[in-house]
């Protein structure tokens, strides 16, 4: 019984690992390693170069671990047994210097490219573009969907982004609802989107194409669904789609923000011709539908508290991540003025 | 699917309840209940079946007595710990069923259909998995293991505080209790198994959901802490003499560090959902989107509890490997010093790199460097760890009993986690595998094939001496190679779908590609659920057939340590005679010198702790306690917690807490087993 048991299970096990293999080898689908910009490329080489690195340690304890087993098997009687050996300098000095070198030289590796790959740090235009400006996009996470805005364009668009292939884009984010993470999977890096803080991302298009573009932290009931493309064209293509949304009906103002700011699952892409001045600085502030700013409640506060022009918060000023809503600002806040900002989303 | 209605409890109004009503049940009314949902109404009628079943059982056969005197008022660390255990294997089966149900709406719903769960109940099942595979089943196998073999191994003769013992049990079991009553009674939080804010908040979470998650948190995690004090005491003050902390064995080393670890970052925990409670109770505004609140404090706050969390777990499976390594090699555990070092760098390493949960949330790239670089530090002593494994196989004479097997699988998947988790700290790397399923794969990697295998090969090996008789080898290993194949069928795929571009808690996916992966990934979770079934066949079959697997000696597997020295199971007090320590494998040079299986002369009376009913109470009592904050049943919340109170009080007056067992006692359960060592040796 116990060798067809053997069997069976061995033979599992070689079809179990065909499966996985072949799983594994149909790669062209995996498009985390497929990236189609500098950033997700080098994200790309970074896992292989980190993954090969730590093979050099993986692969010979899966392979000690097999032949010492077998080899020191209690059956085989011709092997050496060495019952008190427990200690020797030299197996213990190797042991903890095989790891320590691989850290070593990953925590290199981990330094430099943890900077070079900040999302804050500006990304160079592909090199056909030498001298083009990154383009400025401001983006938004809503239930269930993604707000983006073209200040330089003054249109705003749902679910729907374009950018220029070689032209970096330059997006600052923020979210209206809960913590979101804003994913285009192909071109790399990720980063939250959180409730009065803007987190910025750098991202550039090396190939024309239409990538898709997910949350990836989940937002609740909707959020399986809440994607968007994104969209990269050669310049006259990205013209043409920025003059359909301006040739749309249809204007972001308050009343229609507030429209898109419900709860909803199922939003198609949307075109706005223009939009309401300061709207992200709005919705960062809390009072995109009405009611006291947060920064303005702040500077009253810090008026009142402080001597005239201690800290005065300027939007767009800090480069950091920033909490617009320190605690000193609820001196300032009313009742009222609180209920009024956080009316937005009251479900 | 997409026009979703809110769940029924969300909607259910409270508003137009007469005054009565609302005092005697709070928010609590018949629609709570959701009864047209029927896959929850069969869940819960099993449930509810299941429980009136073994009660039924207890009746018929007449055990309530048996029950509550040998059972749930005992103070004895090794029925403690039996339970924990019983707790952990009941909460797998739930938690499993979870997984299942995850794993087959994704299959389904990654074709164009939409599967059987809607996206709100889908969002309470990741949630409930995880928080019951976490906090109910990881963490009472775990504590099981420390309660049942710690005691042994230093040779002593129960815990420091017994009676403290019995009650963090049963309030780690009334959480477990308040998370299964809210299958039926209400719903579970949507939030997750770390319920981030906003989203955990009123404002978005309204109904009692994050409620429950946050009172079975509080008061099972109030149950962990006592019991975290507890062991330390227990190590620090009741080793056998001569056991130097030097000469510990390195279980006993694991469960050092790890309770530290409880007793260090448990306190963070209970604070952090406090603040959350605050906010939702009281209106406060810690976390919230408005009125200054700020929810990345609750994501850094939950980390710093939630990182130590996974070395808590993880730590005690490296002594049961350690161990079983040690014993099944026949040969002395290789690197001891180095072992105690390792154990005790990762244990102050894990509070310098919770951020690595979050490169995404925007902080700069020293302050990114900084943590993936101090989180790859940590894999420096885990590889220490597991070459001195290999080395302690070195000219070893191993066998390849239950215990040893789990431990290979283990090595073997573990070193892949890990390098998967390495990858993981690369910022870089996480900027795009965070959040994804290749996430989900890697610590699912670790944590079944670190501490599930480890808590199994440590039921393996430790089952004949709790309870003298030796498990099943045969299913055993029908179990093993269902878990190990099983796992790799059902998470390679997960790992791929990954690099896909696949995140987390996705009720649907409709991608016709990745459909063909989550039905393997699906076989994979089927095949561990053979695996599962085989464990429990196992131990029944074993329970059964218990006099043909009856170990007499005490010693079935020829270890190393203390807790094989006496019978088996061990008499109530442990050791009748306390011995003295000379090295870690005290009980292997004492079988070498010949001073193993000497019977002494003449016995003293031992000195023991009563059995108690007031931890049993309590504990019981503070699922009402749970239950009646989560509905706002005040009445039932303060009355609970003043009985809880009362009831300590009334044990503080207790003056008959301990009495000696007299020699003659001693003497004659001695000489049985002493009379069974011969039996065993002919
Ligand atoms: C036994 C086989 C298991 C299977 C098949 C399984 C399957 C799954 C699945 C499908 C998910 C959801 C993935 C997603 O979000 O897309 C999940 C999440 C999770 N699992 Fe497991 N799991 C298993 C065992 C365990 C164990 C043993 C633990 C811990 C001790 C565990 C802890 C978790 C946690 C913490 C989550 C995250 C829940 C969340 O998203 O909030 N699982 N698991
Ligand atoms: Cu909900
Ligand atoms: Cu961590």
């Amino acid at each position: 019984m116990s060798s067809i048991l053997r069997r069976t299970i061995t033979r599992a096990f070689f079809a179990g690992s065909l499966i996985a293999g072949a799983a594994f080898l149909s790669g062209c689908n995996m498009v985390v390693m497929d990236p189609k910009g500098p950033v997700g490329m080098q994200e790309k080489d970074l896992i292989i170069l980190a993954t090969l690195l730590m093979l050099i340690p993986v692969v010979p304890v899966i392979f000690m671990t097999v032949w010492f087993a077998w080899r020191y098997r209690a059956s085989n009687k011709k092997a050496t047994y060495a019952p008190d050996f427990e200690h020797s300098n030299r197996i213990e000095a190797v042991v903890w210097a095989i790891p320590t070198l691989i850290i070593l030289a990953l925590g290199a590796v981990t330094w430099v490219s943890t900077h070079e790959l900040d999302p804050r740090a500006p990304l160079a235009p592909h090199e056909t573009k030498a001298n083009v400006k990154p383009i400025e996009v401001e983006v938004v996470s809503l239930d269930w969907k993604w707000l983006f805005i073209y200040p330089e364009y003054n249109i705003a668009t749902v679910n729907e982004m374009a950018m220029p292939v070689g032209t970096p884009v330059h997006f600052k984010l923020t979210s209206a609802t809960v913590m979101n993470s804003f994913f285009i999977p192909q071109l790399g890096s990720q980063i939250y989107t959180m409730t009065g803080m803007e987190t910025q991302l750098s991202l550039r298009a090396d190939h024309p194409g239409s990538y898709d573009g997910i949350s990836a932290n989940y937002s609740g009931h909707g959020f399986a669904g809440m994607k968007f493309q994104a969209l990269a064209m050669d310049d006259a293509g990205f013209k043409a789609w920025v003059a359909k949304a301006q040739a749309s009906q249809t204007s972001l103002d308050t009343a229609a923000y507030a429209q898109i700011a419900k709860r909803d699952l199922a939003f198609r892409p949307a075109y706005y011709a223009s939009v309401e001045p300061d709207l992200f600085h709005k919705i960062l502030n809390n009072c995109a539908t009405g009611g006291l700013c947060t920064d303005d409640a702040h500077n009253m506060a810090m008026m009142k508290d402080l001597a005239p022009g201690a800290a005065q918060c300027k939007p767009g000023e800090a480069p950091q991540v920033k909490a617009v809503k320190p605690a000193v600002a609820q001196a300032a806040i009313t009742p009222q003025t609180l209920l009024q900002s956080s009316g937005a989303h009251k479900s | 699917m997409l026009t979703q209605a809110e769940p029924a409890a969300h909607a259910a109004s409270t508003a137009d309840a007469s005054p009565l009503v609302e005092f005697l049940f709070g928010k609590l009314r018949l629609d709570s209940v959701p009864w047209h949902e029927p896959i929850i109404m069969v869940a819960g009628a099993g449930m509810v079946g299941g429980a009136i079943l073994v009660l039924g059982l207890i009746t018929y056969f007449k055990q309530w007595k048996y029950l509550w005197t040998e059972w749930l008022t005992s103070v004895d660390h090794k029925k403690i710990g039996a339970m924990y255990i019983i707790l952990a294997l009941i909460m797998l089966l739930r938690g499993f069923a979870d997984a299942l149900m995850m794993r087959s709406q994704q299959a389904l719903a990654s074709n164009g259909g939409a599967g059987y769960l809607p996206p709100d109940h889908f969002d309470q099942i990741f949630s409930a998995h995880g928080v019951i595979m976490i906090f109910f089943m990881a963490m009472p196998f775990v504590i099981g293991l420390m309660n049942v073999v710690m005691p042994l191994q230093i040779g002593a003769r129960d815990v420091a505080f017994p009676y403290l013992n019995s009650m963090s049990f049963w309030l780690t079991a009334a959480g477990a209790i308040l998370i299964n009553v809210s299958l039926v009674v209400g719903e579970f939080s949507h939030a997750g198994w770390l319920a981030y804010p906003p989203f955990s908040e009123l404002e978005f979470s309204p109904g009692v959901g994050v409620d429950y998650y946050i009172w079975a948190l509080q008061i099972s995690g109030l149950g962990t802490l006592l019991s975290g004090v507890n062991l330390i005491t227990t190590i620090f003050k009741m080793r056998a003499p001569g056991m130097t902390l030097m000469r510990m064995p390195v279980f006993t080393w694991t469960t050092l560090v790890a309770n530290v670890l409880i007793v260090a970052v448990f306190p963070i925990l209970t604070v952090t959902l406090a603040l959350l409670g605050a906010d939702r109770y009281l209106g406060m505004h810690f976390f919230t989107n408005d009125g200054g609140g700020n929810p990345m404090m609750y994501v850094n706050l939950i980390w710093a509890w939630g990182h130590p969390e996974v070395y808590i777990l993880i730590l005690p499976a490296f002594g049961v490997f350690s161990e079983v390594v040690a014993t099944f090699s026949r040969k002395r555990l290789f690197g001891y010093d180095g072992m105690v070092y390792a154990t005790a760098a990762i244990g102050v390493l894990s509070f310098l790199v919770w951020l690595h949960h979050f490169f995404t949330m925007g902080a700069g790239a020293n302050v990114n460097a900084f943590f993936g670089i101090s989180t790859m530090v940590i894999s420096i002593p885990t590889g220490v760890k597991i070459f001195n494994w290999l080395f302690t196989m070195y000219r070893g004479r191993i066998r390849l009993e239950l215990p040893m097997m789990w431990t290979l699988g283990f090595i073997i998947t573990f070193v892949i986690g890990g390098m998967t988790g390495v990858l993981l700290a690369v910022p870089g790397a996480d900027f795009v595998l965070h959040n994804s399923v290749f996430l989900i794969a890697h610590f699912h990697n670790v944590i079944i094939g670190g501490v599930v295998f480890g808590c199994l090969a440590g039921l393996n090996y430790w089952f004949p001496k709790a309870f003298g008789f030796k498990l099943h080898a045969g299913i055993g290993k029908v179990s093993f190679w269902c878990w190990l194949i099983g796992f790799w069928i059902a998470f390679l795929p997960i790992y791929a779908l990954g690099l896909m571009g696949m995140t987390r808690r996705l009720d649907y996916v409709n991608n016709p590609v990745w459909h063909v992966y989550l039905i393997v990934a699906l076989c994979g979770a089927l095949l561990i659920f053979v695996g599962i079934i085989a464990q429990l066949v196992q131990i029944v079959y074993s329970i059964w057939k218990r006099d043909e697997l009856r170990d007499l000696t005490g010693d079935p597997w020829d270890g190393r340590t203390l807790e094989w020295a006496t019978s088996s199971p061990p008499p109530f007090y442990n050791f009748a005679v306390l011995p003295k320590i000379g090295n870690h494998d005290a009980f292997w040079d004492a079988k070498q010198t010949g001073t193993a299986y000497v019977q002494p002369k003449a016995y003293e009376p031992i000195h023991m702790p009563h059995n108690t009913p007031t931890g049993f109470l309590i504990g019981i009592v503070s699922a009402g306690l749970g239950f009646g904050l989560v509905w706002h049943i005040w009445w039932m919340a303060s009355g609970a917690l003043l009985v809880m109170i009362g009831l300590g009080i009334v044990h503080t007056f207790n003056e008959n807490r301990d009495y000696y067992v007299p020699a003659d006692e001693v003497k004659a359960i001695e000489d049985a087993h002493f009379a069974n060592l011969k039996k065993a040796e002919q």
